[in-house]
C-alpha cells in the first residue's frame, strides 16, 4: 500500500478541500471558522480521492490557535451533521411508513400470543370435566366480558380494546403506502406492499432488488433451511399473504408467485424512480398474472 | 486498563443504563465486544494519546467505554435510529467526534478524518473486510486494527474457521502483520477478534 503516503503530492494541481479550508499550488483559502457556514460547506461538495488532514495544518494556515480548538470546532460540525442526518430521517415518509408497519408487527404477535395464553387459562378454569373433551367456543367469547374484576378479566378486555388502535394503525398504514407505494399498493394491497418495504429496509433497496428476492422475501427461516438441510426452497414469502397466491390452487402457486413478483419488481421500481400510477402498466401486469393462475 | 477482582473498569463520566461502583463504570464483556477481547485476550496498550477510527459505532455502548481510556475517536455510523443514542454519549464524551456516514465510501469522511493509531472496525456486512481495508488509509504505519468480525453476516452455511483465515488472508496482502485471533465465543456468538498491525513503511520512503 503505497497510497499511504501522508503528503499530498499529486494533487498540487488540484485543490484538495479540507473542512476548514481549500489547499492548492497558490496556497490555502481557510474557511470561516463558525460551526454553522463550515457545515454548510462540508454538506456541499463531494470529494474523488483520499486526503489527511490534520491539526498542525489548520493551525499554521491560521485557521485555529491549537490542537484543542480544533478539535472543538470539528466536533460541533459533526455534531451539526449528525442532527442534519436524524432530522430528515425523522421526516421521511418512509421511514415513518416502516415504523409504522413494525410496530403493527409487534401489536399483532403481542395480541396473538396474549389471546393465546387467556383463552388457555380460560379452559382450565372452565368447570371441571369439560377441560380436554370440550372444544372451546370462539375466540370471542372473553372478550369485553368482564365478569369478574381479576386480572385475567382485565387484560382480556385490554386486548378487545387494543384492536380498535390496531386498526387504525393499519388504516393509516394504508394510506401512507398508497401514497408512497401507488403501483405496487395496486398489484398486491397496500398493506403488503408496506410489509415489503419495510422488510427490506428502504425503498432503493426494494427497488434493486430482483423479482426471485421478492419473492421469497420474508421466507427468510424456510430459505436458509433449504440453503444449509436441502429442503424445498420457499416459494413465496410476504406476498403469500395477498389472496392472489393464497387463493390459488397449489399446482399453480408458484407459477403465480413468481409472474407476480416478476410485476412487482418493476412497480417497484415505478414507485421508487418515477412515483406516480401507472395505469397501462398496472392492466398489462394483472393480466400476465391472472393468466398464470389459469390452470392448464 | 483498571481491573478490580477481575472486573474491567473505565472511568469518567456514566451513561444511562451503567453499571456504577462509587467512581468506576463497569465495562461488561456482555454488552461491549472490545470488552470481551479484554477479558478472553490480548488487546494492544491504550492511552490517552491515541486516536482511534471507530467503524459502526451504533449507538455509541463501546464508545462511550473506550473514549475513557483514549484520545480522540472519530465515531462512524450511517443508520439514522442509533445516531438518537450516539449523540447522547457524545454529548457526555467530549472527545468522540460523530461521523454520520457509510463507512464503505471513506471519501466522504477523508476531509475531516486525520491519522489514527487505532482503526476499530464493527460492522455486520457481508465485505466488512474490505471496507477495513479501504479504511487503512487512516491508520498510521505501525498503528493496530481490531476487527470484530461477525462469521454469519460474511456467509450463513460456511465454516466460520475458514471465513475467519480468508479475512486473515485479505490483510495479509493489505500489508498488515503481527496477527493475533480470538474467538469472542463466551460472550457473542460467532464473533471472533481480529488484532493486526499496520506494518512500518519507512523503507519504501527512501
Amino acid at each position: 500500500m503505497d497510497l499511504m503516503d501522508n503528503k499530498v503530492s499529486e494533487t498540487n494541481l488540484m485543490v484538495s478541500k479540507y473542512w476548514f479550508g481549500d489547499y492548492s499550488s497558490e496556497g490555502w483559502v481557510v474557511a470561516p471558522s463558525d460551526a454553522n457556514s463550515l457545515f454548510e460547506r462540508l454538506s456541499h461538495y463531494s470529494l474523488d480521492f483520499m486526503i489527511l488532514p490534520s491539526w498542525s495544518d489548520a493551525v499554521s494556515c491560521g485557521f485555529c490557535s491549537d490542537r484543542g480548538e480544533y478539535y472543538e470546532i470539528l466536533r460541533d460540525v459533526c455534531i451539526l451533521w449528525s442532527q442534519d442526518k436524524i432530522r430528515s430521517y425523522r421526516f421521511s415518509d418512509e421511514a415513518r411508513l416502516i415504523k409504522l408497519v413494525l410496530i403493527l408487527r409487534e401489536t399483532d404477535h403481542m395480541m396473538g400470543r396474549v389471546a393465546e395464553q387467556i383463552s388457555m387459562w380460560e379452559r382450565m378454569m372452565s368447570p371441571a370435566g369439560s377441560y380436554g373433551d370440550e372444544k372451546p367456543k370462539d375466540d370471542k367469547h372473553w372478550e369485553g366480558n368482564v365478569q369478574q374484576s381479576d386480572g385475567i378479566s382485565l387484560l382480556a378486555s385490554d386486548i378487545a380494546g387494543m384492536k380498535g388502535s390496531r386498526t387504525r394503525i393499519a388504516r393509516d398504514i394504508i394510506y401512507r403506502s398508497e401514497g408512497l407505494l401507488p403501483n405496487s399498493s395496486a398489484l398486491i394491497g397496500p398493506l403488503v406492499a408496506a410489509r415489503l418495504l419495510a422488510e427490506a429496509g428502504s425503498l432503493a433497496r426494494l427497488a434493486q432488488m430482483p423479482a426471485s428476492s421478492i419473492q421469497i422475501l420474508g421466507a427468510k427461516n424456510a430459505f436458509f433451511s433449504h440453503r444449509s438441510s436441502g429442503s424445498p426452497p420457499p416459494k413465496h414469502g410476504l406476498i403469500f399473504e395477498h389472496k392472489r397466491i393464497h387463493t390459488a390452487k397449489k399446482r399453480v402457486r408458484g407459477r403465480v408467485a413468481r409472474t407476480l413478483s416478476a410485476s412487482l419488481a418493476i412497480a417497484l421500481r415505478i414507485d421508487c424512480y418515477r412515483g406516480q400510477l401507472d395505469p397501462v402498466f398496472l392492466k398489462k401486469a394483472n393480466n400476465r398474472i391472472e393468466q398464470a393462475g389459469i390452470c392448464a | 486498563m483498571i481491573w478490580k477482582d477481575g472486573i474491567l473498569y473505565t472511568t469518567g463520566k456514566s451513561i444511562k443504563g451503567d453499571r456504577v461502583f462509587g467512581k468506576l463504570r463497569v465495562w461488561p464483556p456482555e454488552r461491549s465486544k472490545l470488552a470481551a477481547l479484554y477479558y478472553l485476550g490480548v488487546v494492544p496498550d491504550i492511552n490517552k494519546t491515541n486516536d482511534f477510527l471507530y467503524l459502526g459505532a451504533a449507538s455509541g455502548t463501546t464508545v462511550s467505554f473506550l473514549a475513557d481510556y483514549t484520545g480522540i475517536i472519530y465515531a462512524v455510523e450511517i443508520a439514522p435510529e442509533p445516531l438518537f443514542g450516539l449523540l447522547e454519549v457524545v454529548e457526555r464524551k467530549k472527545n468522540v467526534i460523530p461521523i454520520p456516514a457509510d463507512a464503505s465510501k471513506p471519501e466522504i469522511y477523508s476531509s475531516i478524518v486525520s491519522n489514527v493509531d487505532f482503526l476499530y472496525i464493527d460492522i455486520a456486512q457481508r465485505n466488512q473486510a474490505e471496507i477495513a481495508v479501504r479504511n487503512l488509509f487512516f491508520l498510521k504505519s505501525g498503528g493496530y486494527l481490531i476487527m470484530m468480525l461477525k462469521t454469519r453476516s460474511v456467509s450463513a452455511h460456511e465454516d466460520s474457521e475458514k471465513i475467519c483465515k480468508e479475512t486473515v488472508d485479505i490483510f495479509l496482502k493489505a500489508g498488515m502483520c503481527d496477527f493475533s485471533v480470538t474467538w469472542l465465543e463466551k460472550y457473542h456468538r460467532g464473533h471472533v477478534a481480529i488484532v493486526c498491525r499496520k506494518r512500518f513503511i519507512e523503507k519504501s520512503d527512501e
